[in-house]
């Protein structure tokens, strides 16, 4: 099993759960979070690497977590999930900070691969914060 | 035509539009779960020995379909989606390919409807 920490948010839980258990079959460990409350909560408690982060929640969006995310847990990294078949959301995604997006539904192997490239931001993220301190 | 014939009018049509938005996001959110179900089904059928299952191609053959049918319904849904927002604004910049994809699709989607 990979040691990444990920973190999947999504309103649907069905998608999580079922995503979750894809990623584990690919030796990929993953909490799931269904409402961006919970996702704070579990980022606060577990420090994962990587949110793998739905934009269209009730509640809390994507985005506003987003926003928390950058201003609070500035090395983890942000892999957003947009809906619509528009590149709009995705954008205004990066111009926020975030890594990188996908758009639903998603090929699990390009998911992998940009969850690989976060993880190695994430990594040098950490190492570039203890070097200041 | 008066006023507030066309605010009516209007107001009908953004009605219709938010509506219309709104559930082709929610079969866009059912597709996605179908997809990733089937995935999770073929991922344990690909965990499966040559000989040691003998039903496996009669399995993967629908499931190869299930997720074909799925980029289709997500493709339709997708366009009916950008043609619900198109009276969000009554001036935009838009994308020209995603224009003439839409030009093209709906008077050859509407000529093979068979209602």
């Amino acid at each position: 099993m990979k040691s990444w920490k990920i973190l999947l948010v999504d309103d649907e839980e069905e998608f999580v759960s079922t995503l979750a258990e894809r990623l584990q079959l690919r030796e990929i460990r993953a909490d799931t979070a269904t409402d961006g409350e919970e996702a704070l909560s579990l980022i606060e408690a577990k420090r994962p690497h990587v949110v793998v982060l739905d934009v269209m929640m009730p509640g809390l969006s994507g985005l506003d977590v987003l926003r928390r995310i950058r201003t609070q847990y500035p090395q983890v990294q942000v892999i957003l999930l947009t809906g619509h078949g528009s590149t709009r959301e995705g954008i205004e995604g990066m111009r926020l900070g975030a890594f990188d997006y996908l758009m639903k539904p998603i090929d699990i192997e390009e998911l992998i691969e940009k969850i690989r490239n976060a993880v190695e931001s994430s990594h040098q993220e950490t190492s570039s914060w203890g070097w200041r301190r | 035509m008066g006023m507030e014939k066309i605010d009516l009018e209007a107001k009908e049509v953004a009605f219709f539009s938010k509506i219309t938005a709104g559930i082709t996001h929610e079969i866009k959110n059912v597709l996605v779960i179908v997809k990733e179900s089937s995935g999770s089904m073929e991922d344990f059928l690909s965990l499966c020995q040559a000989g040691s299952f003998p039903y496996l191609d009669k399995i993967s053959s629908p499931l190869c379909t299930i997720r074909g049918q799925v980029l289709r319904g997500v493709e339709l849904g997708g366009l009916l989606n950008q043609f619900a927002h198109s009276p969000d604004k009554t001036v935009a910049s838009r994308n020209l390919n995603e224009l003439v994809e839409q030009l093209y699709f709906f008077p050859s989607t509407l000529q093979n409807l068979r209602v």
